[in-house]
């Protein structure tokens, strides 16, 4: 069961964490980073199948890839984000953390105004 | 260096190391050396820390974008 | 597996051994101190009170002395023996500085030993005797030095030693 081995690293980090941050608060930090990193690329295979299988499905439905596609950078941009200000926050710079999610949300937007652009375009048509 | 547990050990090691070196060096006076061995350990531990960031964003690049 | 644990034994037994001798430098300085004063003493008892010539002076003193310093007296009386025509003082000189790595001293006493070695024999009785002294006094000042020294470095050192060695495991396990 992978779930306990992620708990088990989850929670030896934090103790670390913990007893590091007492003499030398800046390692904890780096702690904290590496133990998500590798928690992330420990279920990325799973992650990689769920997204397999997402496509297989998009193409059964006979569903422009594109619009698939979009919406996982979406997710990406999404998540590389909130991992970018978590991290911040953790230090206590939170000014630069919600910096760094108007940025996420900006990049978001960018990304989904075609799909929106499109959506429009339909409904013009659809209207008498 | 592997991406395993291992890594977040010798992390944690590197930052009581450096904080018990930092002690003994200003026990016997030298000041100077101690921050030398902090922002040492500081570098290393940045550098590992960005090998690992490095591979994250490469997996998510690959996984989200290329897909 | 094995290997690995070889080599990280090797690495922390050596790190700590650098660490040790380089402290061991710092104790060695205060004992040889230490033990030449009370040579001085010695070769001081045996001219003046006992008016022994110079070279048996300084056989007698190398047998009662501590052997890592005996060897000075030793072979500044085997010199002088060989009667090469050369004065106490360039004797002295040679001695010390053929032999120098096996001293722990630090320059500041080994000019101060050599020094003295340019007033042996001159003057009278009273001369010697102030002098004898002045050079026991300076001796005594640097062994306190180097007692103070020892203190601050020598502890230092041995866990330097250790802990450097420690953190070269971590980094290239």
């Amino acid at each position: 069961m992978e779930i306990f081995k992620i708990v088990g690293l989850g929670i030896t980090a934090t103790l670390l964490a913990m007893i590091v941050k007492q003499y030398k608060p800046e390692y904890g930090v780096h702690i904290s980073i590496a133990a998500g990193v590798i928690i992330f690329l420990l279920m990325v295979s799973k992650l990689a199948s769920i997204l397999e299988v997402i496509y297989s499905l998009t193409d059964k439905l006979d569903m422009d890839a594109v619009y698939m596609k979009s919406i996982f950078k979406i997710i990406g941009i999404a998540y590389i984000s909130e991992f970018g200000s978590e991290v911040c926050r953790d230090c206590g710079e939170s000014s630069i953390a919600s910096k760094i999610e108007f940025a996420g949300k900006i990049l978001i937007m960018v990304l989904a105004l075609p799909i929106l652009l499109s959506v429009l375009n339909l409904i013009i048509k659809l209207m008498p | 260096m592997a991406i395993d547990i291992n890594l977040i050990f010798r992390i944690a090691a590197i930052g009581i190391l450096v904080s018990i070196l930092n002690q003994v060096l200003k026990h016997s006076g030298r000041d100077e050396m101690a921050t030398m061995t902090t922002i040492t350990g500081l570098i290393i531990v940045l550098l590992m820390v960005i090998q690992l960031i490095n591979n994250l964003f490469t997996t998510v690049r690959a996984m989200f974008e290329i897909y | 597996m094995v290997l690995k644990i070889i080599i990280v034994i090797a690495l922390l037994l050596s790190s700590w051994a650098i660490g040790y001798l380089v402290a061991l430098r710092y104790s060695l300085r205060v004992k040889q101190l230490g033990y030449f004063i009370g040579a001085l003493n010695s070769l001081e008892t045996d001219i003046l009170y006992y008016s022994t010539p110079l070279p048996v002076a300084m056989k007698k003193v190398a047998g009662r002395s501590h052997k890592s310093i005996s060897w000075i007296f030793d072979d500044a009386w085997k010199k002088l023996s060989e009667r090469t025509g050369l004065n106490i003082e360039e004797t002295w000189r040679m001695t010390i500085e053929e032999n120098i790595d096996y001293l722990s001293l630090s320059k500041d006493d080994i000019e101060i030993i050599i020094d003295f070695s340019k007033e042996l024999g001159v003057g009278n009785k009273e001369t010697q005797k102030k002098h004898f002294k002045y050079t026991q006094e300076l001796l005594m000042e640097q062994k306190i030095e180097a007692s103070n020294e020892k203190d601050k470095n020598g502890r230092m050192f041995n866990r330097l030693g250790v802990l450097l060695g420690l953190a070269m495991v971590i980094i290239l396990i």
